[in-house]
């Protein structure tokens, strides 16, 4: 169970959000709302340790992912199948090269991409989206921190990604969602938490 | 565990260097191009002169040249947020550091031994020796561990500092000082023929710069690397 206790956080000396608590239970999924420059990404990024909390408590579980709005963590110069290698090789995990390839065609990256090893720098940018995404799936973990996921995704792939959050909720997973498409999280029913209400 | 880490790191580097192929290539040419024009432009030298500029030679060109090798060993993490991703895996900076570290040595060699045989080619008329060349690979290798140290943790120290292309360099350079004059004294002694015993203390200085920075990566990059990415 992901445990926020107390939390309070300040951005160049303006405090975004004070005495933030909430917990997050395994088939939840629990969606930040708020304005442009409320602090949603900051909170993710706060989740996953990459800023240190003014105050309070987070209590993360052992099993959890975290993919950024900005960027999709891909190395551009390296073709699809490799990237996903190596960031599940990083987890500890050898995937096989099978189920790698599975994975990203269930993604509907197509098959000659994958035989050519094309660099994923010259992808789409929805392209690449779909392949951050497949490395959530590949990396098994329980809990999800989820920043503008679907950005850059076509219909189908947001359709997709609808897919994948729905069966992972239904296996026991979890999730924290920061997205502003109304209709794709109105579409997954989750918990809100404005995070206006806890701005100072 | 730690070794596994390191050892899929560095694999991997070696495989985005050889998909980019650029980062390699570009400091190797950088030293030979730096050579040829310095051996043309000087000409025929008085033999009492040549020795010392081949040493002192080999040694500017070799530093400027990894510089530009180790200012951009962390271009692959700082594109499309990987290095923000890396920091919330399971993956020790210690290891993280090492691997950088050892790649940046790899990258050292790959320029050193290209332009340590151009040199020896230009510099061949004046009988400076194999010996010679020998020892002085082993000085200029212990100034590389002492180079990759300082510019894998001075590259990602100014990671996101403004005008980095200005600060990395000050930093890089000015820290390599003393390695840059142990290193050379250590050599010139070497080719006046003196034994090791006599230019020891340069050798230990070198030692004991390369242990000093390399332990400082280890235990610092991790704190570096949070600062530079927050």
């Amino acid at each position: 169970m992901l445990v926020v206790d107390a939390l309070s956080h300040s951005f160049q000396r303006r405090t975004l959000f004070q005495g933030l608590s909430f917990t997050l239970k395994p088939g939840q999924l629990l969606r930040i709302q708020g304005a442009n420059g409320v602090g949603k990404t900051t909170l993710l990024r706060l989740l996953a340790g990459l800023h240190q909390p003014k105050n309070g408590n987070i209590a993360m579980p052992n099993s959890w992912e975290y993919l950024p709005a900005e960027g999709n963590c891909l190395f551009g110069t390296l073709d699809a199948c490799a990237n996903l290698r190596f960031w599940s090789k990083l987890r500890g995990v050898t995937l096989e090269e099978a189920e790698i390839r599975q994975a990203l065609l269930s993604w509907k990256i197509p098959a000659a991409l994958l035989d050519l090893q094309f660099p994923v720098g010259k992808m789409s940018t929805g392209m690449r989206r779909r392949i951050a995404l497949c490395r959530l799936t590949l990396s098994k973990t329980r809990y999800w921190l989820l920043d503008e996921p679907t950005s850059g995704l076509d219909a189908q792939g947001q359709a997709a990604f609808l897919a994948l959050v729905e069966d992972h909720l239904a296996h026991g997973g979890a999730a924290i969602l920061v997205s502003h498409d109304e209709a794709l999280s109105s579409a997954l029913n989750p918990t809100h938490l404005d995070l206006a209400h806890y701005a100072a | 565990m730690l070794h596994k880490q390191i050892w899929m790191l560095v694999r991997h580097g070696l495989k985005l260097d050889w998909a980019s192929k650029e980062r390699l290539i570009s400091p190797l040419l950088f030293s030979l191009v730096m050579l040829t024009v310095f051996t043309f432009t000087a000409g025929q030298i008085p033999a009492l002169y040549a020795k010392p500029v081949f040493v002192s030679q080999t040694f500017l060109v070799l530093v400027f040249a990894l510089q530009n090798a180790f200012s951009r060993i962390l271009d692959p993490e700082q594109k499309d947020q990987v290095a923000e991703l890396m920091r919330t895996y399971p993956l020790s900076m210690g290891a993280w550091y090492t691997a950088k570290f050892l790649l940046a040595v790899l990258h050292g060699i790959w320029i050193l031994l290209p332009s340590l045989l151009v040199s020896a080619l230009f510099y061949g008329e004046y009988d400076v020796g194999f010996a010679f060349y020998l020892g002085f690979f082993g000085i200029l290798l212990l100034c590389l561990l002492g180079l990759a140290s300082v510019g894998t943790l001075a590259t990602a120290m100014t990671l996101q500092a403004t005008g980095k292309d200005l600060v990395q360099p000050l930093l890089y350079f000015t820290l390599a000082i003393p390695l840059l004059l142990a290193g050379s004294q250590a050599s010139l002694q070497l080719l006046q023929g003196q034994n090791l015993e006599d230019f020891h203390h340069w050798i230990y200085l070198l030692v004991g710069f390369d242990t000093m920075f390399l332990t400082a990566g280890v235990l610092f990059f991790g704190i570096v690397m949070s600062d530079s990415s927050s």
